[in-house]
């Protein structure tokens, strides 16, 4: 009860300031009027007793001051008249206003959008129950062949779940997408759904929102056509209209009965999915006769370990791979850390970056406001003269700091949302769990303790030379000495040189990635993506049940294409190269007799004029033609690497390759090698097929213009409708923005670290210059005292040009340690480059300094302007 | 000894018969102790706030006899513990000193 008065009382006193003033000021009326009333009765005359009345009282502005102290809350409201007090300071000084804030805003904005993105990507948990008991499964073909991360078979599973007892369920992913035309009101529209096992939602933990999971007989004859939607799918397609679950819905041309819909948050296996469909085994992989990939999620049975779980897989892979595959070995690998293994190390070098980026802006703002308060010693000690507490002096110091933090901290927030949201947009597909990036509570919670800490470290200078003041500073410091308190110089100095140190290891980074981009660039792709221009399609089986029917479906496509006026080529790959892997395992012949496996080489069907859209040379032999059809003797192209590693110093042409276990085919061309997989990257040498022999029903059709092949895009689209007014046509883009797709999360990383380098050097530039200037001011005398000895203005810029280079000096050399020392962090980021590159060091040294001189100049050439006649006269 | 405020002890045994505004505890004060004790009103408020915040004494607004609005402060329930407390140790306190002077006495 007690503690509700107090609160009360204090609640009264922080919001209505004024009121409460107001209601002492009636208070103390009514008592004068009292007290006047009594002394009238008493005799006295009524002017009399009105004095009398408020003699005894007292001043009433007086009784509202001491009340004022008394009342609840006197702590709160001298900090907030000290935060009144260091606003109007600063709105007095705009210029150190707007730059304090500016250093806060790119610190904390940096920290809190960097931030973001690595909570949402790698820290955040796996929206499925208790994540952590989750485990992928992997074959590993061993690190040295690259292939660490192979997709196992529903062979494998099954015999899997048999043997194991650790897992409490193994559930799979195909690991293709599942493209389903939806045919409905509007256009069509092709749907990505994911196969996966009836077990994979019990699995992992997560039930539908509305509706149930699939049957255990899911994908058995009978129960094939059933099917679960995504949020997003249903409020788009259905209008979140909850009756649709028991209807049916036309896909590939079939009804498919909806059993459920998933919660918004379920994006799996990543938020392109939009259909989940059950797993249709053909009864030929589960003789190991067909491999198909799948992704392998288990859960852990309750109080196994996830060691246990490995050592009992281990032996159990051991046991089996022996007849299967004699050097593949099993890797168990927690959901989460699989997600999110390829964009560690970019993530993790942007978050110390950031971090580097916020401990220079902390310095640069603990000196910005170091130099004010030096500038202010002499009103310190003015105010203790007068009676001011050392205490208050302090407080006074940090009120300064408060308002700039608090602006500027909400700026940098309000721009890493900016920017976050930016950077989601811009990001390609594949970097994982994209969806789950925002600027959040974590983010902010995080971004107020950084906060917090940046205040600790800004305000200790000024803080402390509010203590140190004294009486005499006034007439010492602002007075007749002649060189500025050695420590607080030093101090300063101090300050810069880290912050040069912090300085360095960004922009070494910054040079080692954009040196990697200029490598890229250079890079020979091998095709010409210039003037192509892609679409995709997919025949659907209903309606093209046989190989044959989608072959030739696509041949009639092709015609359309090219009648089209401008389009010089038409061909068709299953994959465009730089848009995801398409690997096999090939047999080749290499002499009779002697036939060697490849564990994986980029395999991909085509039709014949695909090699010349592509400019993809051909180096001997022929392309494919419409002769070589399904019933022709099988044939392939195989490139020049393949060629030469396998049948050195001899032709390649009429040689034979073949699937892993399939029929052999004949090589009848060699074409050009090419960057199919990454452009940093070119593990694998490449086969191709004739669409005719391997068809896929999911085909990319690339087509090249004369002039401009985007304009081209519509009339395409509308020959391609008008073979099928029902096919789907997606992803429309030029094989241009195929290749910058590739290669946009090496380019956002740079970018984003180099302009972190551009500001780290600003700062450290504004820094020196700022240090070095102050110097110059205080030392005028000292330069007048010297120019009058008979130093040269030479000797004087000298001389301030060597304090800003010596600065530079030391903190680039600490720098450089660090930055060695964090090189192995950039391993996976450089490309053509090591990552203790010397070309990247010296550069970004070597700018640093530049820098640093550069800034000392101008106060350099201020000082030797002085004349010591005006100096010494004007003290 | 522990320190004692006899102020604060005297409004809150003034206001615990009713609540009484700022004057009319003034009022109560010199009447009661017949003139022997006068208050200074320029501190009385400051004392009242503290009471107020400290949660002993709480405040609103009342119409007086006659008809106008004053500040009227009534005594809380801690506030009449607190009361009892002070007067207990008042007590002991005001023993304990007479002891000593009629020691001094004799």
């Amino acid at each position: 009860m007690r503690l509700f008065y107090r609160l009360a009382a204090l609640a009264r006193a922080l919001v209505g300031n004024a009121r409460v003033d107001a209601d002492l000021a009636e208070e103390l009326r009514f008592h004068v009027q009292r007290e006047t009333e009594a002394n009238i009765a008493r005799g006295l005359s009524p002017e009399r007793a009105y004095r009398q009345a408020r003699l005894t009282v007292g001043s009433v502005d007086a009784a509202l001051e001491t009340a004022r102290d008394q009342r609840p809350g006197s702590l709160f409201r001298q900090l907030g008249r000290d935060m009144r007090f260091g606003t109007r300071l600063l709105a007095k000084s705009p210029a150190f206003a707007l730059a304090g804030l500016t250093v806060v805003a790119l610190g904390i904005g940096a920290v809190a959008a960097i931030f973001s993105v690595v909570y949402g990507v790698m820290l955040r948990p796996l929206p499925f129950r208790d994540p952590g008991r989750l485990v992928s499964i992997w074959w590993s073909r061993g690190p040295s062949t690259g292939l660490t991360r192979m997709y196992p078979s529903a062979a494998d599973v099954i015999e899997w779940r048999q043997s194991t007892r650790a897992f409490a369920g193994i559930g799979l992913v195909r690991s293709s997408i599942q493209n389903m035309n939806l045919v409905g009101a509007g256009e069509p529209e092709r749907v990505a759904g994911a196969r996966v096992s009836s077990n994979l939602l019990p699995v992992l933990g997560v039930l539908p929102a509305i509706g149930r999971v699939f049957s255990p007989d899911a994908g058995q004859p009978g129960d094939e056509r059933v099917v679960i939607l995504s949020d997003a799918f249903w409020r788009r397609q259905f209008a979140g209209d909850p009756s649709i679950v028991g209807r049916s819905i036309q896909l590939n041309g079939a009804p498919y009965a909806v059993i459920g819909v998933m919660p918004p948050e379920f994006q799996y296996p990543s938020r392109d999915y939009q259909l989940w469909l059950p797993i249709v085994f053909n009864p030929r992989e589960l003789t190991r006769e067909l491999t198909e990939n799948y992704a392998v999620v288990a859960r852990l049975r309750p109080g196994v370990t996830f060691e246990q779980a490995d050592a009992e897989m281990q032996a159990i892979a051991k046991r089996h791979a022996a007849e299967v595959h004699p050097t593949w070995r099993v890797v168990l690998e927690p959901v989460l850390e699989n997600a999110v293994h390829d964009v560690r190390a970019p993530l993790d070098v942007l978050l110390a970056a950031s971090f580097c980026l916020l401990l220079i802006a902390c310095l640069n703002l603990s000196n910005l406001f170091g130099a004010r308060a030096a500038s202010r010693s002499a009103e310190y000690s003015l105010r203790l003269a007068l009676g001011a507490s050392r205490g208050r002096l302090v407080a006074q110091a940090i009120a300064e700091v408060v308002p700039i933090l608090a602006v500027g901290g909400a700026l940098g927030v309000a721009a890493a949302n900016v920017g976050v949201r930016a950077f989601v947009a811009a990001s390609p597909p594949g970097v994982p769990r994209l969806e789950s990036v925002a600027v959040n509570t974590p983010v902010i919670l995080l971004s107020l303790g950084m906060l917090v800490v940046t205040g600790l470290i800004a305000s200790l200078t000024p803080a402390i030379q509010a203590w140190r003041s004294d009486f005499t500073a006034m007439t010492k410091e602002g007075g007749r000495a002649v060189t500025t308190g050695r420590r607080r110089a030093d101090a300063r100095r101090l300050g810069v040189a880290l912050q040069i140190a912090f300085a360095v290891p960004l922009l070494v980074g910054a040079c080692l990635l954009i040196r990697s981009s200029l490598a890229l660039a250079g890079v020979e792709l091998g095709f010409d993506p210039h003037g192509v221009e892609s679409f995709h399609v997919a025949a659907p089986r209903s309606k093209y049940p046989t190989d044959a029917d989608v072959a030739a479906y696509y041949d009639r496509l092709l015609a359309r294409v090219r009648a089209i006026p401008g389009v010089t080529n038409a061909g068709m790959v299953n994959r465009l190269p730089l848009a995801g892997n398409q690997t096999m395992s090939i047999d080749v012949e290499r002499a009779p007799g002697s036939i060697v496996e490849i564990d994986a080489v980029d395999s991909r069907p085509v039709t014949p004029d695909y090699f010349a859209t592509l400019r993809i040379p051909l180096r001997a032999g022929r392309t494919f033609t419409s002769r070589d059809g399904a019933q022709a003797s099988p044939v392939v192209i195989v490139d020049e690497r393949l060629a030469r590693t396998m049948w050195p110093g001899q032709s390649a042409l009429g040689k034979r390759v073949r699937f892993t276990g399939g029929a052999w085919s004949t090589v009848i061309g060699v074409v050009g090698h090419i960057r199919a997989t990454s452009v940093d990257e070119d593990p694998r040498p490449q086969v191709y097929w004739s669409h005719h022999q391997v068809t896929q029903d999911r085909m990319v059709l690339v087509m090249r213009g004369g002039g401009s092949a985007a304009a081209l895009a519509e009339p395409v689209v509308d020959a391609i409708r008008s073979v099928d007014r029902d096919q789907p046509v997606y992803e429309v883009r030029g094989l241009e923005s195929v290749v910058a797709r590739s290669l946009v999360r090496r380019r956002l990383t740079t970018t984003l670290i180099s302009s972190f380098g551009a500001i780290a050097l600003i700062l450290a530039a504004v820094g020196i210059y700022g240090v070095v200037a102050y110097g110059v001011t205080q030392r005028r005398r000292e330069f007048g005292i010297r120019v009058a000895l008979g130093a040269t203005r030479g000797d004087v810029s000298r001389l301030v040009l060597r304090e800003g280079a010596s600065m530079a000096l030391i903190g680039s050399t600490a720098g450089l340690v660090a930055a060695f020392a964090l090189s192995g962090m950039m391993r996976n980021l450089v490309f053509g480059i090591a990552p203790r590159d010397v070309v990247s060091f010296f550069a970004a040294t070597l700018t640093l300094l530049a820098v640093a001189v550069v800034s000392s100049y101008v106060p350099a050439r201020r000082a030797s302007t002085i004349d010591p006649a005006v100096t010494l006269r004007a003290e | 000894m522990p320190p004692l405020s006899l102020d604060k002890m005297i409004v809150l045994e003034v206001l615990q018969d009713e609540p009484m505004h700022g004057w009319g505890i003034t009022e109560r004060i010199e009447r009661r102790s017949n003139g022997l004790l006068s208050v200074n009103q320029g501190s009385l408020y400051p004392a009242l706030y503290r009471l107020v915040a400290r949660g002993w004494v709480s405040s609103d607004w009342r119409t007086t006899e006659n008809n106008r609005t004053a500040r009227y402060y009534s005594l809380t329930r801690a506030g009449r513990k607190q009361l009892a407390a002070e007067r207990a140790q008042w007590d002991k306190l005001s023993r304990g000193v007479n002891l000593i002077l009629a020691g001094a006495e004799r």
